[in-house]
């Protein structure tokens, strides 16, 4: 059934192009998967952000994209906004003249671009993460962080230079194997007052070494900081994450740019909008003082 | 047997007006439980951030004010089902921006009573602010980040520019979240102007000060109220008790978090002279260009 309606939607998309009397822009969405939430959220701002019309096409399962591939090839797209990684892949290898724009990619500097390929980082600046932690914990100035070299060396350098800027001193640990998290953040959390997870495979990846990391943090009484709203459940206090509707947008002026020929300056764009999450039991637990008119800038609160 | 008869009579008539004084009772009973169960509500709807925040609004609300009495706090995303809803209420409170009031008090017999504050201010400033090397409106008419609604934002730069030759209906807006959000964007060079206010802009002062000395300030808004509580035509006892706790939220430490989250931290209560301003919305400073 659902290859059906894909065959028909396909059909529609085609003969779509010649019944129109006025030259709109060929407009496609692609999406990895329509199912996951986030790539619904970015889509619809996408879609509602734009006045020309837009066409959707879900890859979530095999058969999804051997359609929308042959969609793609059977009808010249002028701009095709890529939702994941899966939907840039495709859109790369059967569009090679169209304009790209790509969001919700993790490491986005090891995609293939070309002259018309644009996008939206999936990472928040460390400036705008470190600038909402001083928000909301004006008097937490010493962060501590773990980080693995082979991942995460030139990202540490510039957060450690940008942390200036905002009056924080970064504190970081190198290590090489998820063994030695637990020894190196023993040490780190007897000279900082707050620990940020960030986004290092060496450290995330095992549960265990996670849940290890909580443990420690939890029993000194150090708030954890984090990037992504899945670390809640395991006791981080603030997350920093990006906003998806501001992504949809962001997408949608570069496309608008794409349309009227103006000029666009990066052409990966970092994401502006930022969703605050923030644990106000540990806050308790913990006896911290935070800033209680940034509780507006807060998206949700744990309580 | 005649007597019986009479007796049996009576004793009908007596079961007859009890049955009539239990229905009563019962029905006046339900009255009463359907009334009560009926909450009283305070909606609320923000036209000067997009921040997603309605569940996290409504759990804490509602939170603080089960432990009061019946009333719940309403939060609205959309704002014509808003305007609908409070149409259609009757009686409550109306939680929303100055600018908002201005344009449907006529059309939604509502009557202000608070004003919000921040920092013991009645009003705020909105502003343009650009990065120090940007000169003139012409320059960097492509996008401006805001934190408010398209509509407001068009309006306020609108008002801002009288003087100057652009036409601010052909400018791209970027909603975002927050304003800490729209002022990030113009130091990462995303926006070329940002709409916030003079808090938040002082606020990245403290947090930012980098960032902050990039910037400047190109254009004034006027000095608009923050936003007001307002009554919904059929006052009760039901909502004036509710006021009552609204008005005392920022007295105690758990009311003080709740109205942080909306960015205030106190009321003033709206004197009759004041009621004329807020239909204007104007608290007399004109706009400035720089």
């Amino acid at each position: 059934m659902k290859t059906l309606t894909n065959i028909i939607r396909v059909l529609l998309l085609l003969l779509a192009a010649p019944m129109a009397v006025k030259a709109e822009p060929n407009i496609l969405v692609l999406n990895s998967n329509q199912s996951v939430e986030k790539y619904l959220i970015v889509q619809e701002s996408f879609v509602s952000s734009l006045a020309q019309p837009v066409s959707v096409l879900d890859l979530a399962t095999q058969q999804q994209l051997i359609v929308a591939e042959e969609a793609i090839g059977a009808k010249s797209f002028d701009i095709i906004y890529c939702i994941g990684s899966r939907a840039f892949n495709v859109a790369h290898q059967k569009a090679p003249t169209a304009n790209v724009i790509f969001s919700a990619i993790i490491n986005w500097k090891r995609l293939p671009m070309r002259d018309k390929t644009y996008g939206i980082s999936n990472e928040l600046h460390p400036l705008m993460q470190m600038t909402l932690f001083r928000y909301i914990f004006p008097e937490i100035k010493k962060i501590g962080l773990l980080y693995d070299e082979r991942f995460n060396h030139e990202w540490f350098d510039q957060a450690s230079m940008e942390a200036k800027n905002v009056g924080i001193e970064l504190m970081g640990r190198a290590i090489s194997d998820a063994n030695q998290a637990g020894p190196a953040l023993k040490k780190l959390l007897t000279e900082v007052e707050a620990y940020w997870l960030i986004s290092d495979p060496t450290i995330i990846s095992g549960e265990k070494t996670l849940l290890n990391l909580m443990e420690l943090c939890d029993g000194k009484q150090v708030p954890i900081f984090s990037y992504n709203e899945v670390f809640a459940k395991y006791g981080a206090v603030l997350i920093v994450s990006l906003d998806e509707a501001t992504v949809g947008r962001q997408a949608a002026g570069i496309a608008g740019s794409i349309i009227t020929g103006a000029a666009i300056g990066e052409k990966v764009q970092l994401p502006v909008g930022s969703r605050v999450v923030l644990n106000l039991n540990k806050i308790r637990k913990y006896r911290l003082r935070y800033s209680v008119d940034a509780l507006a800038n807060v998206n949700r609160i744990i309580e | 047997m005649p007597h019986n008869c009479q007796h049996t009579s009576n004793k009908s008539r007596w079961v007859g007006i009890y049955c009539l004084i239990l229905q009563w009772g019962l029905l006046a009973f339900a009255w009463a439980v359907l009334a009560d169960s009926g909450k009283t509500t305070i909606y609320f709807f923000s036209s000067e951030t997009n921040i997603n925040n309605y569940a996290s609004l409504k759990q804490e609300f509602d939170r603080y004010l089960a432990q009061q009495g019946p009333y719940e706090f309403q939060p609205f995303k959309d704002r014509s089902a808003f305007e609908k809803r409070i149409k259609d209420a009757g009686s409550g409170l109306v939680l929303l921006s100055a600018w908002h009031y201005q344009e449907i008090y006529k059309s939604h017999d509502i009557k202000p009573v608070l004003i919000g504050t921040l920092g013991g201010h009645q009003t705020q400033k909105r502003i343009l602010v650009v990065l120090n090397g940007q000169t003139g409106p012409a320059k960097f008419m492509d996008i401006i980040a805001s934190a408010a609604d398209e509509q407001l934002t068009r309006l306020v730069c609108e008002k801002m520019a009288l003087s100057m030759p652009v036409d601010f209906k052909q400018l791209k807006i970027l909603a975002v979240p927050k304003d800490i959000d729209a002022l990030m964007s113009v130091g990462f060079g995303i926006s070329k102007a940002a709409l916030t206010t003079e808090n938040a802009f002082q606020r990245l002062k403290s947090v930012n000060p980098a960032l902050h000395r990039k910037m400047r300030i190109l254009a004034l808004g006027q000095d608009t109220y923050m936003p007001i509580v307002a009554v919904i035509s059929r006052e009760n006892e039901h909502v004036r008790r509710l006021l009552s706790i609204v008005e005392k939220m920022p007295g105690n430490e758990d009311g003080r978090s709740r109205i942080g989250m909306l960015g205030l931290d106190g009321w003033h209560k709206v004197e009759p002279a004041e009621e004329k301003k807020l239909e204007l919305n104007n608290c007399k400073t004109a706009p400035k260009i720089k």
